[in-house]
């Protein structure tokens, strides 16, 4: 317990690692709670303990990409480094499938659906690492050497794995494993659901415990059985399931997956084999499945170990029959490699937007990206005139797509203002640019803002996005300005106009930029959040409140339970005198980082 | 989600029905209303019974307009209404398709 739950409300002492993406939007909200944060990127993975080594590290909070495997992956690298009482909750982007259940099982305490207002999300990091400090830690004595087990349902192999993985080295990690073999044997074996099957009433939304329970019924499967047989050896465990099905079909398990693929279902196998197994092989017809993983260090004296019984042979046979080892190699490189594109292209990404001045003082601004990659580009930078320009887009597509729509759009934006470019001129490049280069179904819906180098007047194009709000600072009043053009990237710029709507500005305005995952958020009613209501919070905002922060409030209060619905981003621009900041921007030296190139 | 299709060879006609949310996941049985048609096929996208569509589903209408070549008069999207109605407003569509 280590005085956790003592200090609930007080200072905490320890460390909450969080993904990248996350860290803007929840680090303060932690940091309030007296927390300290760490992101992924600053784990290194030899010795992930460097620099917090005098601070426990007892949560963490994951961003899920579309994938699930690498959010898994990440869980397991950490429980590596920090131990596996690490309290993990999953943010997870509104349109992946039914990921849950695989995040559950694979350890994750909670599943958020995100963008969460930050005070949710640390009451539920505090409440997930006090109710593991809390935990009776498993008991793995080791004495169980060899045990026999027959099964028939899924609930049945539920149940057995988290029995087994209790004696397992690292309890959560295996469990994942062992539940995915047993129920593989019970569902594909035993029950002959197909994986396309299984896709199919997942996907269509029919019971599919129900045509679990109606299958086990079928007078051929009521006498089916699940044998599994485990053997505490003297250096690894090993685990053999044998199902009184047709047999495993490898072709179609080896398959690559193809990028984004959000199916519900199979990954089980490969996670398992690349996770929570040392070894994964299938004998017989592939009907039988053997896995072995190495136990701890625990009874690495113990004096039967040279007379253990070699069972390698069989498999390796096994193996050799079925060709799969080659394969299976062959998918865990693939998605290593996709991972590592990923990788690059969000470091390509990143580059560019460090370009972004979203520091500057007249901005202030909240984005909770649901993916790896946020479908919202937020770019900001200052004229060589002493005014400035933001860019909000919202690319059709999440995930890699919409990051690959960002390299060409930022690098003109920046190239396009550092020149001075005029305002409507930029635009025409970025779409033409979009145009050329994008497919067909992909768009990027845009609101791009100039403020001259007098910041009294303003310059306003909306693509596709709702409207610029407007506060007036004499009056208080809101109002609304767009000029609803088609988004860019549809139509060769030749055939468009661009054309801007003027507006006179006055100190003290505040201008407001926001995409429509703010007024499209829905509550439990499925009503949504609307302009009306953002429009309510500007109007009524007093003075020295922060805007972003009582948007976050009344979003989160407003949705509840709901998910988010979309990546969601939102800026305030308050209109202050030019040379205030004029000073600021000269000292920042951003000008160096600036792209060279364009065209 | 469900997409009813119902071609009219007759009058050489596709219209696509889309009931309840228009969105990512339409897009197997989107694309496969209009897989089977030729250059004078038209089309009418019925969004009577859609409560709700994303830019997922704007790229889907894109890419219809695209199998059409681009030709606006060979696309209507008919009976949108409520939040369907306002996305295709904000995006500009009707510069694209027929919108009634």
């Amino acid at each position: 317990m280590n005085g956790l739950r003592s200090t609930k409300h007080g200072p905490q002492r320890w460390t909450v690692v969080l993904s990248d993406e996350l860290a803007p939007v929840f680090s303060a909200a932690l940091s309030q709670r007296g927390l300290h944060t760490l992101t992924l990127s600053n784990v290194a993975p030899a010795n992930g303990t460097a620099g917090v080594a005098e601070r426990a590290t007892r949560a963490a909070l994951i961003a899920v990409s579309g994938d699930p495997c690498e959010a898994i992956a990440t869980l397991f690298s950490l429980r590596r480094t920090f131990g596996t009482s690490l309290a993990a909750i999953a943010m997870v982007p509104a349109r992946c499938l039914d990921v849950e259940p695989l995040l559950l099982r694979a350890g994750f305490l909670h599943c958020l659906r995100g963008p969460h207002a930050g005070g949710d999300v640390c009451s539920m990091v505090l409440a997930a690492a006090e109710s593991l400090a809390n935990a009776q830690p498993a008991a793995r004595t080791g004495l169980l050497r060899e045990a026999r087990f027959v099964l028939q349902t899924p609930a049945e192999a539920h149940s057995l794995a988290r029995l087994l993985a209790e004696m397992c080295p690292d309890p959560m990690r295996q469990q994942l494993g062992i539940e995915e073999i047993l129920l593989n044997a019970v569902e594909h074996g035993n029950l002959g659901i197909t994986g396309e099957e299984k896709a199919r009433i997942l996907l269509s939304g029919e019971d599919w415990h129900g045509e679990l329970g109606r299958r086990l019924n079928l007078p051929q499967n009521v006498g089916k059985r699940v044998q599994v047989f485990w053997r505490h050896q003297a250096d690894e465990i090993s685990l053999s399931v044998v199902d009184e099905g047709e047999g495993f079909d490898h072709e179609k398990w080896a398959r690559p997956r193809a990028e984004g693929n959000v199916a519900p279902n199979g990954r089980g196998i490969a996670l398992a084999r690349a996770l929570a197994f040392d070894s994964l092989h299938f004998e017989g017809r592939g009907n039988h499945v053997v896995a072995r993983f190495a136990h701890a260090a625990a009874i690495a004296n113990e004096p039967e170990s040279a007379n253990a019984p070699d069972v390698k042979g069989p498999e390796e046979h096994g193996l050799k029959a079925f060709g799969i080892a080659a394969q299976l190699d062959d998918l865990l490189r693939q998605n290593l490699a996709a991972k590592q594109d990923q990788d690059m292209a969000l470091r390509v990404v990143g580059n560019i937007l460090a370009n972004s001045q979203l520091d500057h003082p007249a901005v202030r601004w909240i984005q909770a990206p649901l993916e790896r990659f946020s479908g919202d580009v937020l770019l900001v930078h200052s004229l060589p005139s002493g005014g400035l320009r933001i860019f909000l887009g919202d690319f059709a597509g999440h995930g890699l797509s919409a990051a690959i729509g960002t390299i060409p759009l930022a690098s003109i934006f920046f190239a396009t203002v550092r020149k001075g470019v005029p305002l409507a001129e930029s635009i025409a490049t970025i779409n033409q640019r979009l145009h050329e280069i994008m497919p067909p179904s992909m768009f990027c819906a845009a609101t791009m803002i100039e403020v001259d180098e007098t910041w009294s007047h303003a310059q306003l194009f909306t693509a596709g996005m709702p409207p610029v709000l407007l506060n007036h600072a004499r009056t208080g009043r809101t109002t609304s300005w767009e000029t609803k053009e088609l988004p860019l990237g549809i139509l060769p710029s030749g055939q468009l106009s661009f054309p801007l709507r003027p507006i006179a500005l006055e100190q003290g305005d505040r201008l407001y930029i926001y995409s429509d995952g703010v007024t499209e958020q829905r509550n439990p009613q499925e009503e949504l959040f609307g302009q009306a209501r953002l429009e309510q919070v500007i109007s009524s905002l007093q003075p020295g409140l922060n805007v972003t922060q009582v948007l976050r409030e009344k979003i989160g209060n407003f949705k509840g339970h709901q998910a988010a619905s979309d990546d969601l981003t939102f800026l305030e621009l308050t209109i202050v005198a030019p040379k205030a900041d004029m000073s600021r921007i000269h000292a920042s030296g951003i000008w160096a980082a600036m792209p060279e190139k364009t065209s | 989600m469900p997409i009813v299709t119902e071609a009219n060879a007759a009058e050489n006609a596709v219209a696509v029905m889309v009931e309840g949310r228009f969105d990512s996941t339409c897009h197997g049985d989107f694309r496969r209303a209009f897989l089977s048609c030729d250059a004078t096929t038209r089309f009418t996208i019925d969004l009577q019974k859609a409560s709700f569509m994303d830019s997922a589903a704007l790229g889907l209408l894109l890419l219809l307009r695209e199998k059409v070549g681009g030709d606006a008069s060979r696309v209507e999207i008919i009976n949108a209404h409520g939040q369907p109605r306002e996305v295709l407003n904000v995006a500009n569509f009707g510069q694209l398709f027929r919108v009634t």
